[in-house]
């Protein structure tokens, strides 16, 4: 006989192999191994959004990050009703509102589902209790974060470089 | 990128949500007469889980598993209800019964007239002890129809096994149920309240242990029958605001009054209370909330009073302290996140 709590348990762990098996397609993951991204899996929050969708919002403050598992996301600055400037496009795999992870504060930059996408949030909240309850799953998740952060910083700095170059070529006089 | 029908989208499931969540609220207060027990136990398992829990994370850091520590304190808390808060449950009943026995007989204005001989021929002493009885009928009119304490030290532990257990996934499985548009503010919502209440409850057990312990130990060395019950109630009188002080002075000098046959017991209790108050302002200062204004403390006081007699005049305090702190934040959780 199976009690009414025995239900909502399977039913959550099987919601925990999906998203394992979502982790493990993110290129994020692919370092941990299989009881860490159980671990892990159980402080991600599966989120589903409508086409164009507001995932979040410049000037609001925010508190998580969100890995792309499927669909596509427009980034953007600007009022969401009187015109934005298109940063980029993030796809399956991609991760934004990384900042947010560190720190409480107001997003500098909107997030909007270009079609109906899911997403795989983390939030600071829970990884602190990750981090206080495994200190070893938590380093390596900020270390993976580090990581994260200084090929971002590298491929920043060499397209800085290129557009200087670019410009010291052109005849803009700065 | 904007899309007009989207925001109005958020705006009725905003304005539905509060709809919601305020008749949840008025169906709560409705029920509330009929289901306080319940909501008292409920109360207390998230305590003990607030109390808990630290160690459990604490145990994990160190690399035992959360279900092995879980069960282990589970069944540390289980054994110490059963051996040790039995006997001081039944100790303390056993102190109300004798001083609820001499508040109702004449003895009381016989003999604090016979100690304070300067109150012989003043009525105060005749209306302290009607206000007493008041304060004592409110109490046994309220709880003498709870069910038995043995079924709250059966269910506490239950539910708070299982909070700490299933606490994250509960916790979890209702942020899941929530619109996008509020995700983030829920679980920034919870964690702030989380870090507060955490302090604040740590600080008020700490500070009601300390005091409450101060004064058992003092009145048990000075032959005080009800040692256990005094220090109890002065504990919990130290948790209000303003009139605290004088509150747990009334409460002590009363009890020893009655129970000695010292008029000189008086001034050594004031002493006391004057050094215990010293010590407070320079220990614990720190840890006090923002306090509502003296009138509202004195107004959330007399509905404690009339409505659970000294136990409610004792608890109510925490318990608006507690609302207050909650209210706050997501007062402030709405207007961070834009939606007031």
């Amino acid at each position: 006989m199976k009690l009414g709590f025995g239900n909502i348990f399977s039913a959550n762990g099987k919601r925990d192999l999906e998203v394992i098996s979502k982790l493990r397609k993110i290129e994020f993951f692919q370092e941990f191994k299989p009881n860490e991204l159980h671990e892990i899996a159980g402080i991600v929050y599966v989120r589903w959004y409508k086409k164009n969708e507001v995932i979040f919002q410049e000037d609001k403050p925010g508190i998580g990050m969100y890995f792309i598992d499927s669909g596509s996301v427009r980034i953007a600055r600007g009022s969401l009703y009187n015109g934005y400037q298109q940063l980029s496009v993030l796809s399956h795999g991609d991760i934004l509102g990384e900042f947010n992870l560190f720190e409480e504060r107001v997003r500098t930059i909107s997030a909007v589902a270009l079609q109906e996408s899911c997403l795989l949030g983390i939030f600071r909240p829970d990884l602190l209790g990750l981090i206080n309850r495994k200190p070893r799953l938590g380093n390596k998740i900020l270390l993976r974060l580090a990581q994260t952060f200084s090929m971002n910083l590298l491929n920043q700095r060499e397209q800085l470089i290129k557009m200087k170059e670019t410009l010291a070529n052109s005849d803009i006089i700065l | 990128m904007s899309d007009p029908a989207l925001y109005n989208g958020y705006l009725l499931r905003n304005r539905n949500i509060v709809n919601i969540l305020l008749l949840l609220l008025v169906f709560f207060v409705i029920t509330l007469p009929y289901t306080n027990f319940i909501v008292l136990l409920l109360f207390l398992s998230m305590l003990a889980m607030m109390l808990i829990d630290p160690v459990i994370q604490w145990l994990e850091g160190v690399g035992i598993g959360r279900m092995t520590s879980i069960i282990l304190l589970t069944g540390l808390a289980i054994i110490s209800s059963i051996t040790g808060f039995i006997r001081i449950f039944g100790r303390i009943e056993y102190e109300s019964a004798t001083v609820a026995d001499l508040i109702d007989s004449t003895y009381f204005t016989t003999k604090i007239k016979t100690l304070l001989p300067f109150l012989q021929q003043n009525e105060i002493v005749d209306h302290y002890c009607s206000f007493l009885q008041f304060i004592k009928h409110r109490t046994i009119d309220i709880f003498s129809n709870q069910a038995p304490t043995f079924i709250a030290i059966i269910i506490i532990p239950i539910l708070t096994f299982f909070l700490l257990k299933d606490g994250f996934l509960l916790k979890k499985t209702f942020i899941q149920s929530l619109p996008n548009h509020y995700i983030e503010m829920f679980i920034s919502f919870l964690y702030r309240l989380k870090q507060k209440l955490n302090v604040w409850i740590r600080a008020q057990v700490l500070i009601a242990l300390l005091i409450g312990g101060l004064i058992s130990l003092a009145f048990y060395s000075l032959n005080v029958d009800s040692f256990l019950l005094t220090g109890t109630m002065v504990g919990l009188s130290f948790l209000i605001p303003y009139y605290g002080t004088v509150i747990g002075a009334m409460i002590a000098l009363t009890i020893a009054l009655l129970q000695t046959d010292s008029a000189s017991i008086a001034i050594a209790i004031i002493i006391a209370f004057a050094t215990i108050k010293l010590l407070y302002n320079l220990l614990f200062v720190k840890f006090e909330t923002n306090h509502p204004h003296p009138f509202i403390v004195l107004l959330i006081l007399l509905i404690g009073i009339y409505t659970g007699g000294f136990v409610g005049m004792l608890t109510i305090m925490p318990i608006a302290n507690f609302t207050i702190l909650t209210g706050e934040e997501i007062y402030h959780s709405l207007k961070r996140y834009g939606f007031i």
